[in-house]
């Protein structure tokens, strides 16, 4: 009669680990080291409620251009670090979309206290394109402080993604 | 009249009394199956009870393991939380004899999205994408990496490839 107990207190305990058992992409294309040191990465980030497959793309990236194994190590861990700043400054109800888009907004320059100023004036609604949109500004060249305004400004008016989007269609 | 246990009753003095007192003295005694049916339910209830306790633990390990499977699975399925999109990825490179597209949304896999010629020298393909931001970028003839000239830039090269991204909303 214990059995089954015991089989289900097995799987209760060793259930997550299961779940957390190595990336099977990652480890049919990384060499082992780097496998490993990306897949403690996405444990990590599992743990702390960050997106994981956006750290899976970046390695398995590296791997399709050629880069060595430690620099994609590097790359991943840098990309772990601005998603864990993105997830701050947009908050645990941002979706993981969000976050990713946050991200990269942070690796082109955007300051978190903007992001959580956007969070603010669209409350409610996703923050993907605004977001995406204010990061290929400031990739583009447009001078931080336009590209803020023109996005908050936009965003404080409740309006829908296409006009975000056609941000970046003007001169 | 008190009773004290050990006492013995007296004797009736009348055939009704002596009647009532054998009739008092005779074993009680149930109909068979009775028995059988009370004996069928208790066993009935032992193995019950047994089941009992197992169940619970069964179905407090299933709801445990559940509930981990969805912590670990639900944020990672739908990011965005909205239905999936229509995109058409294009590129123009009439010398060239293969074009495919590779980025985060096919595991950067160079043999997953081929594009195909669709006159002029241009290549598309048609792809169906949760709303989101993706990074990408082409590969022509198997050997140079080309980005998307109709698309942003994308703010990182970590690996010194032209990216592009696309905003799906």
């Amino acid at each position: 009669m214990r059995s089954p107990a015991l089989l289900a207190t097995a799987l209760l305990l060793f259930g997550p680990a299961l779940l957390n058992a190595q990336d099977r992409r990652l480890a049919e294309r990384l060499d082992p080291i780097t496998a490993g040191a990306v897949q403690h990465l996405v444990d990590s980030a599992r743990t702390a409620r960050l997106p994981t497959e956006p750290l899976v793309q970046k390695a398995l990236e590296g791997n399709t251009l050629g880069a060595s194994g430690e620099r994609i190590r590097a790359a991943v861990a840098a990309l772990y670090g601005q998603l864990g700043r993105a997830r701050a400054a947009l908050g645990g109800s941002a979706t993981d979309a969000e976050v990713t888009a946050g991200a990269g907004a942070i690796r082109a320059g955007v300051p978190a206290d903007t992001l959580q100023r956007l969070r603010t004036l669209r409350s409610g609604r996703s923050l993907v394109v605004p977001i995406s949109v204010l990061t290929d500004l400031m990739t583009e060249g447009t001078p931080p402080d336009r590209a803020y305004r023109s996005v908050f400004d936009l965003a404080r008016d409740g309006r829908p993604d296409d006009d975000f989007l056609a941000l970046r269609e003007k001169p | 009249m008190t009773f004290v246990q050990g006492d013995r009753a007296p004797e009736p003095a009348d055939e009704t009394l002596r009647r009532i007192a054998a009739e008092l003295r005779r074993p009680i005694a149930f109909d068979a199956t009775i028995d059988t049916a009370a004996l069928q339910a208790i066993r009935a209830g032992r193995r019950s009870t047994g089941r009992r306790g197992v169940w619970p633990w069964l179905g407090a390990a299933a709801a445990a393991l559940a509930a981990s499977i969805l912590l670990a699975v639900v944020p990672h399925r739908d990011p965005a939380g909205g239905p999936p999109r229509a995109v058409l990825l294009r590129l123009v490179a009439p010398a060239s004899s293969t074009v495919t597209v590779v980025g985060d949304f096919n595991d950067w896999n160079p043999s997953a999205t081929p594009l195909a010629p669709s006159g002029a020298g241009e290549w598309t393909v048609r792809l169906r994408l949760p709303p989101g931001r993706y990074r990408y970028t082409f590969l022509v003839d198997g050997r140079e990496w080309q980005r998307d000239p109709t698309e942003p830039p994308a703010p990182d090269d970590d690996y010194g490839a032209p990216m592009s991204v696309i905003t799906v909303s």
